[in-house]
């Protein structure tokens, strides 16, 4: 059989027996006690802090977009991979199997929202508040909501106002003294917060705006979807895996082959699944709101995310001497530029996102953005305009200045800084989309950093366990040499 | 590789000599051994870098992985002039925008004035709305600063080469690979050269002289 020629084939990389991962059982344990600490972290949190149960659903869903778009980063990355037959990634690409596999553990990780979704009114999902037979709240917003059609309209005009807002308006105007025009001085104290509390989150309450989408935004329907995105993405890494595992024992070019082959129909259902999972667990937190290229900038933030990842692990994994195969420094060079790309590529769709929606400057488009800190009119500054602000710096101008230079992606020191640095700063991108419907100022403590703790480690654990399932390299593939002697064009 | 006399400006066409054939008349242009594939051009070339040779070149068919590194030539300022053009470009744009949106200067005619125009209740100079103009001229700055630099590094356009009138030079872009020394190069010495071109063991070393 020719297949059984080409894979007896010498393959100048020298694996160690036999090319598997291995951590002690320090670091495991290492990792599952800060798995563990996270959990009782939260849990305490939950219970000490006000509200404290809302913020720590907030928190964890923050923390499972996280490591969700790490494993679909992964899996872009291997689609694109397949889709341009591109060589060069063969040796590179296992770990990012692993992780894109590793959607299975977010799969668990997401049930405690599925099933906080059912929980009516204390649900972090304002559509999924309306449904327990809560008459009044719905009743009330709905004379509201026929008045004003839209609610956030107050959010930017203060002079219209409907019948059930005008006490609170003079309410308002009296309490910040005469003479001040219309308030304009930034409130203080826990009146101001409220107020402010008031105008911004409207789309929190169950009103007719939000009643008329759930027949798509309701828990029975939301929690099917999930299910069946999680399974898409799990049948389509294990697909990739499996074949790639194949391959390592039989061989041949056979399962590149399949692999390629569905690629370009599975990166169509790729797209698709994540867009509508982005809409869902990230955009739905405000039912009012819809931006349609939410599900371009979450992509973006995964590319980030998966990549980032992939060249960290090869970082440090090849530095500590678990990685059988050396390495080139073009792999480095071209995983970093794939990151540079990247992280260009989501400082764009960012800015296209805020400034169509800017420009138009709809009250209902611009209210979510009021909500996250982008504001500057009087009385509607928050403190999320600093996160906004350090995002732009941090996720997109810094890292874009600062590994632009080829120089900087060939010193593979500075490159494991930088990515630990760009994965920061992609969960505060995260952050930024989902905590700022909490509270008007920053929400960042035990629950934010035990939620993190307790998903990330069970993350890593997952993706342990199955990266010691597998040879780290695709040893069967009979590129894996040419793609070993992978060099640079100059 | 016994002693062979200096070409004669008599020569016309093409003259065997022992080391190598001569092509047109007057002074020395530079000198050419070609090679039949990657790896003994790589090998040649980087012969010549030792010998300290800097006007010289390859010509290939294709393009070749590290030559550069074989040849000894240093990093590209290429980078830094588009970075240069990049950011005129943004200032340029920062400028036009700025200028054209938020300026009335006393005394200027109202052809050169800013528009004036308020849009949608947003201050006249509003950085948001003109980034994507500012994105533009950078790009378009950065574009043209590359290839005009890229011309200029190669000393494009140049309308006429000695080096075109040698039949080995038209396989160049076929099958063969070329190492051409150039006669300025101040290590260029007749027969020297010639001969560290032969020891390199070539199809064929040819020496193309300035004129017909």
């Amino acid at each position: 059989m020719s297949e059984h020629e080409h894979s007896q084939r010498p393959i100048e990389i020298r694996l160690k027996s036999p090319g598997y991962l291995s951590f002690s059982r320090r670091v495991i344990l290492g990792v599952l006690g800060t798995a563990l600490a996270g959990g009782v972290g939260a849990v305490l949190s939950a219970l000490l802090y006000t509200d404290g149960m809302r913020r720590l659903m907030l928190a964890y869903l923050v923390a499972v977009a996280f490591v969700l778009s790490i494993s679909l980063g992964s899996l872009f990355f291997i689609l694109i991979q397949h889709l341009t037959r591109a060589g060069w990634a063969v040796l590179i690409r296992r770990p990012a199997e692993v992780f894109a596999l590793n959607v299975i553990t977010v799969g668990l990780l997401a049930m405690p929202i599925v099933v906080f979704a059912f929980s009516g009114t204390a649900s972090i999902y304002p559509w999924a508040r309306g449904l327990q037979g809560d008459a009044a709240v719905v009743e009330q917003s709905t004379e509201h909501t026929r008045l004003q059609p839209n609610p956030t309209v107050r959010m930017v005009s203060t002079q219209i106002d409907s019948s059930s807002g005008a006490d609170k308006e003079s309410e308002r105007a009296r309490s910040h003294g005469e003479g001040s025009l219309g308030a304009e001085q930034p409130h203080s104290g826990n009146d101001a917060k409220e107020d402010l509390q008031s105008h911004l989150y409207a789309h929190q309450t169950f009103d007719e705006l939000t009643a008329s989408k759930t027949p798509w935004l309701n828990p029975t329907f939301f929690s099917l979807r999930l299910i069946l995105y999680f399974g898409i993405w799990s049948g389509m890494s294990w697909f990739y895996f499996s074949a790639s595992r194949n391959q390592d024992e039989v061989g041949g070019s056979e399962d590149t082959l399949r692999m390629e082959r569905r690629s370009p129909p599975l990166a169509l259902v790729f797209a698709l699944t994540l867009t509508f999972a982005a809409f869902d667990l990230l955009m739905s937190l405000n039912p009012h709101w819809y931006s349609t290229i939410f599900g371009v900038y979450y992509f973006a933030g995964c590319a980030v995310g998966g990549f980032a990842t992939s060249l960290l692990v090869w970082l440090v994994l090849s530095r500590i001497g678990k990685m059988p195969a050396k390495l080139s420094e073009a792999h480095f060079r071209d995983l970093g530029r794939l990151l540079f790309a990247f992280i260009f590529f989501w400082g764009y769709i960012a800015f296209s996102q805020y400034m169509l929606l800017w420009y138009a400057n709809i009250p209902e488009t611009t209210g979510w953005w009021a909500v996250r800190g982008a504001s500057l009119a009087d009385g509607y500054r928050s403190s999320w305009g600093y996160v906004l602000v350090l995002l732009l710096l941090g996720h997109f101008i810094v890292p874009f200045l600062g590994i632009m230079s080829r120089h900087v992606k060939d010193n593979q020191r500075a490159m494991i800084g930088w990515t630990i640095f760009i994965l920061a700063m992609h969960y505060v991108d995260l952050y930024w989309l989902v905590m700022p419907e909490f509270r008007p100022w920053i929400a960042f403590g035990l629950p934010e950093i035990g939620s993190l703790m307790l998903v990330g480690g069970l993350y890593l654990i997952g993706a342990t366990y199955i990266a010691t399932q597998t040879a780290l390299v695709p040893v069967g593939d009979p590129r894996i040499a040419p793609s070993a002697a992978l060099k640079d064009m100059y | 590789m016994s002693n062979s006399p200096p070409p004669s400006p008599m020569d016309t066409g093409s003259i065997t000599y022992a080391d190598y054939e001569v092509i047109g008349t007057g002074s020395p242009y530079a000198l050419v051994a070609e090679f039949d594939s990657v790896a003994e051009v790589m090998r040649a070339a980087e012969k010549v870098r030792d010998a300290g040779y800097l006007l010289w070149d390859v010509h290939s068919p294709i393009p070749i992985h590290h030559i550069n590194h074989a040849m000894g030539m240093r990093p590209t300022i290429l980078p830094w002039i588009t970075l240069a053009h990049g950011l005129a470009g943004l200032l340029f744009g920062l400028v036009l925008t700025w200028w054209m949106n938020a300026t009335t200067v006393p005394g200027l005619s109202a052809s050169v004035q800013g528009y004036q125009f308020l849009i949608s209740g947003k201050p006249m100079y509003s950085l948001p709305a003109n980034i994507p103009i500012i994105f533009e001229t950078t790009v378009l700055f950065a574009a043209f600063g590359t290839i005009l630099g890229l011309l200029g590094l190669n000393k494009l356009p140049m309308l006429y080469n000695p080096l075109s009138r040698s039949r080995r030079m038209l396989r160049s872009t076929v099958d063969r690979f070329l190492v051409v020394i150039e006669a300025e190069d101040k290590n260029f010495e007749l027969p020297g050269t010639a001969r560290l071109l032969q020891s390199l063991q070539p199809r064929a070393v040819e020496l193309i002289n300035e004129e017909r």
